[in-house]
């Protein structure tokens, strides 16, 4: 479904990301970890097209999507959340997902009604109806976490990029947003996750990638990847036993 | 933690709800409609430049609104005063016929500016504006084609008709109705919801599947559209003008002190806003004479300074704090 | 005979070039360093242009006398506006710093608009026609000087910049705030000095205009814009930049001038054209100075 061709990216003498390829099938779960500065973002900024690649390809379905403008690949089927979340201030979290709702298909967009009829249908899923008419700035960080989880969705999208959704939250805010990533991923939406919280990558990816200084050091199964000496060197620093979760989609 | 749970029961209105705001609207109209039979020459001519800034500050404000501020916005209300003008000078052609041309060339330079912009911050766009409608006012005071310095002169409008003002005023109350309504329709649509994503984080809008370029440049050309129309009375209606004063700053800072202090982002702010400021401007011209424009000048600093939400946001403050003492139930 | 018009064109717009020379070295400090758009920068200029008239039609001082004056008087504004207007704007968004400079710009064209009237005035000095032959070209004394002194000007500011602790501080300061806090840097104070500093360098520019052109109250506006098309040209931030952009305006100017049906109008629209051409193509001007 979607795929990275060589992929590279340079900020002026910096290279973010080097040579990187990998491919992702339909109805997968990929994690995507690594270092801090290690491109993670980059990457997710590259596929939603608001970075163009230096050189290679990014294809969904076969399409070229790199150099192609972000609203595009959104209605293409292509969702995301930011790490440090971007509400937008002045709206309710219902109007922040309508946005979502109207437009994330058509460049037309549908009737406001229509969309805020799917936005409460949204945020019912998400848990979030009873705060539906609170101004996004009110809000708990973790509610401000899950209303960008419902941004992404709202524009129903076949393939979901989540940027570090986790950060920030307690253990039970943790597995509560487990629990809705995992009902996503069940309707059949393919989703990329990006986190540090290794508890949701085992929990979640069936599959982890693993990215250091813009490289690919590792690509297969999570407690493959998770035991791979590379990895635990560069990113986890100390010996760190995974036990295969028979939770973990595969 | 108690007040704000009330406030979540009700949605904050950042698109102006209708329902009983429409008695209001049909009252208001009625009124502006039939007020003018009433009153003498000069309150007319005073009432039909309050409806020609309320197109300018309607307009402004939608601009605005996608986070687009134009400091030039003369330059649009003079393109079309000019197109008017010189439609009407060197081809006779009928006055709706000028001004709607006017209001179609002020659209394409509005175009032509927004696609140039598009990608500009929001600083660079000012700038940008500004320097258009000074350098429109400086070129257009030295080159043949118009004129220069002295300007052009129309017939005047509704020539022979002892009631032409009252007809004068009829034909900016019209221009004045459609833009509102206009304006009202795309603050009820789909539309605001786009203009607002792009004007709180364009780029977070983008990913959800919003075209800032369509929306930024459509704002653009409906703001120049109507304003141009407005242009095009005014010159009809003044019947000669000139650089000075058909790009003049003043008019491009009262286009934006006229959303600022009757309520930004609101749809019955800039209509409050322009009546406020055209009777006020006119007040000042007459009793304080040259030099009025320092008031304006005071306005924007404090209103920057101490009042974002101008008079609008007053007014927010005082509603909220009625409620909470309990005086009114939530609306 | 035309190849001599064309140098004369060439001569004449760089001579003006080194008079907007100074106007943009002022506003590249501000912009540069404290990161503010001052749009009543012009205003300083338009101070200065009025100081220097009335100290000349007054009491017969010298321009050249009055510049030290004008200096000292737009230092003083700069000072009121920097800590009552500028200090709480600086972080917030450009768009803010735009409408509140701009009423601010408003509000000091209309005190002088009611104090002395709007009435057009200039000075005519006993030098003021007097021209030098230089090889075929025909150079104008006063402006010859100004040039000179803009060159002074700006070798000063950037010798400042260079050599001496304050300059440091502001190059610290420019490159990274906090860093230079950390150093112990008194950062509020390194804003006070380069807004005062840009605002004299606009005093003195506003002393050379009422030599050669005529002032009334609105001249800020018109100078603003050509203080930021050169600076957006140049690259925010670079004294060289800013230099080099406002030659390339001069002489811009003088051959669109010349060349031009109707030149005169148009060489106003050079700037915006130029505005307009930079941002397009780079939004960082032709010459980059900030780091990072």
């Amino acid at each position: 479904m979607l795929e990275l061709e060589n992929v590279t990216k340079y900020f002026g003498g910096l290279c973010a990301i080097n040579d990187v390829s990998f491919s992702v099938k339909e109805n997968e779960s990929v994690g995507l970890i690594g270092p801090n500065g290690s491109g993670k973002t980059t990457l997710f900024n590259l596929i939603t097209g608001v970075y163009r690649c230096s050189s290679g390809k990014i294809l969904l379905w076969g399409n070229r999507i790199d150099g192609t403008k972000p609203f595009r690949i959104c209605h293409m089927g292509v969702g995301r959340t930011f790490q440090i979340t971007r509400p937008f201030p002045h709206m309710t979290v219902r109007e922040n997902v309508a946005i979502g709702a109207i437009y994330g298909k058509t460049v037309k967009g549908i009737s406001p009604r229509l969309a805020l009829q799917r936005a409460d249908d949204v945020l019912e899923f998400v848990g979030l109806a009873n705060r539906k008419h609170t101004l996004v700035t009110n809000l708990t960080l973790a509610d401000k976490k899950m209303v960008e989880l419902a941004k992404a969705i709202s524009t129903q999208p076949k393939l979901l990029l989540l940027d570090e959704v986790m950060a920030g939250l307690n253990t039970t805010e943790v597995a509560e947003l487990m629990e809705t990533v995992r009902k996503i991923y069940h309707s059949g939406t393919t989703v990329i996750i990006i986190e540090h919280v290794m508890k949701a990558i085992v929990g979640l990816a069936s599959r982890t990638i693993v990215l250091n200084f813009g490289n690919k050091i590792a690509d297969g199964p999570t407690h493959e990847v998770m035991n791979e000496k590379g990895v635990i060197e560069t990113y986890l620093g100390k010996e760190f036993k995974v036990v295969r979760s028979s939770r973990a989609a595969s | 933690m108690q007040r704000k749970d009330k406030n979540k029961d009700r949605e904050p209105a950042i698109l102006d709800k209708a329902g009983k705001g429409l008695f209001v609207a049909v009252f208001i109209v009625i009124l502006f409609t039939l007020l003018p039979l009433t009153v003498d020459r000069y309150t007319l001519h005073i009432l039909i430049l309050c409806q020609t800034f309320v197109v300018i500050s309607v307009c402004w404000n939608l601009l605005a609104m996608t986070r687009q501020v134009s400091l030039g916005h003369a330059a649009f209300f003079g393109l079309g005063a000019y197109t008017s003008a010189l439609l009407s000078d060197r081809l006779s052609t009928p006055p709706w016929l000028d001004i709607a041309s006017g209001g179609i060339v002020a659209s394409f330079g509005a175009i032509i500016l927004g696609l140039i912009c598009l990608r500009m911050a929001t600083w660079a766009l000012a700038i940008v504006t500004f320097s258009f409608a000074e350098a429109l006012r400086v070129i257009s005071s030295m080159i043949e084609f118009t004129e220069g310095a002295q300007g052009i002169s129309l017939l005047p409008l509704f020539e022979g008709n002892p009631n032409n003002k009252l007809f004068s005023y009829y034909l900016i109350l019209v221009i004045a109705l459609i833009t509102a309504v206009a304006v009202y329709f795309v603050i009820q649509s789909r539309l605001a919801y786009a203009f607002r994503a792009i004007h709180d984080d364009e780029q977070a809008a983008s990913t959800l599947g919003v075209n800032p370029a369509l929306f930024k440049l459509l704002a653009f050309t409906i703001s120049a559209f109507f304003t141009g129309l407005a242009g095009g009375f005014y010159a009809h209606y003044t019947t000669h003008i000139e650089p000075a004063t058909a790009f003049n700053v003043h008019i491009s800072v009262e286009a934006q002190l006229m959303p600022l202090i009757g309520g930004l982002y609101t749809f019955i702010g800039p209509i409050i806003g322009a009546f406020v400021l055209t009777l006020m401007t006119e007040y000042l011209r007459v009793s304080f004479g040259q030099g009025y424009m320092i008031f304006y000048g005071i306005i924007l600093v404090v209103t920057i300074m101490f009042l974002p939400e101008g008079i609008i946001g007053i007014y927010k403050i005082v509603w909220s704090k009625v409620r909470r003492a309990g005086l009114v139930r939530g609306v | 005979m035309k190849i001599q018009i064309f140098l004369q064109v060439i001569a004449n717009g760089l001579l003006t070039g080194g008079f907007y020379m100074a106007i943009a070295v002022g506003i590249t400090l501000i912009f540069g360093v404290l990161n503010v758009i001052y749009f009543a920068y012009g205003e300083s200029i338009m101070l200065g242009s009025y100081l220097s008239y009335f100290l000349f039609t007054l009491w017969g001082v010298d321009p050249l006398i009055s510049l030290p004056l004008a200096i000292i008087m737009t230092s003083l504004l700069g000072v009121i506006v920097q800590k009552t207007f500028i200090k709480p704007v600086m972080k917030a968004p450009h768009l803010n710093q735009i409408l509140l400079t701009f009423g601010i710009a408003v509000i000091l064209q209309n005190m002088v608009l009611i104090g002395v009237g709007g009435d057009y005035v200039s000075i005519t000095t006993s030098y003021s026609g007097i021209s030098l032959k230089i090889g075929p070209l025909r150079i104008g004394l006063v402006r010859f000087l100004e040039f000179l002194l803009s060159i002074v000007l700006t070798g000063g500011i950037t010798l400042w910049l260079k050599y001496t602790d304050w300059g440091r501080a502001v190059r610290a300061v420019t490159q990274n705030e906090e860093s230079a806090k950390l150093t112990g840097i008194n950062v509020d104070r390194v804003y006070l000095i380069t807004f005062v500093v840009g605002s004299a360098l606009g005093g003195a520019a506003g002393v050379m205009i009422s030599l050669i052109m005529y002032t009334f109250p609105l001249i800020g506006f018109n100078f603003v814009i050509k203080a930021f098309a050169i600076v957006i040209l140049g690259g925010i931030g670079s004294i060289p930049g800013a230099v080099a952009g406002a030659m390339i305006l001069g002489v811009t100017e003088s051959l669109v001038s010349q060349y031009f049906r109707g030149g005169s109008g148009w060489a106003e629209g050079v700037s915006f054209m130029m505005i307009i051409a930079v941002l397009l193509i780079r939004p960082g001007g032709l010459f980059y100075a900030k780091e990072g």
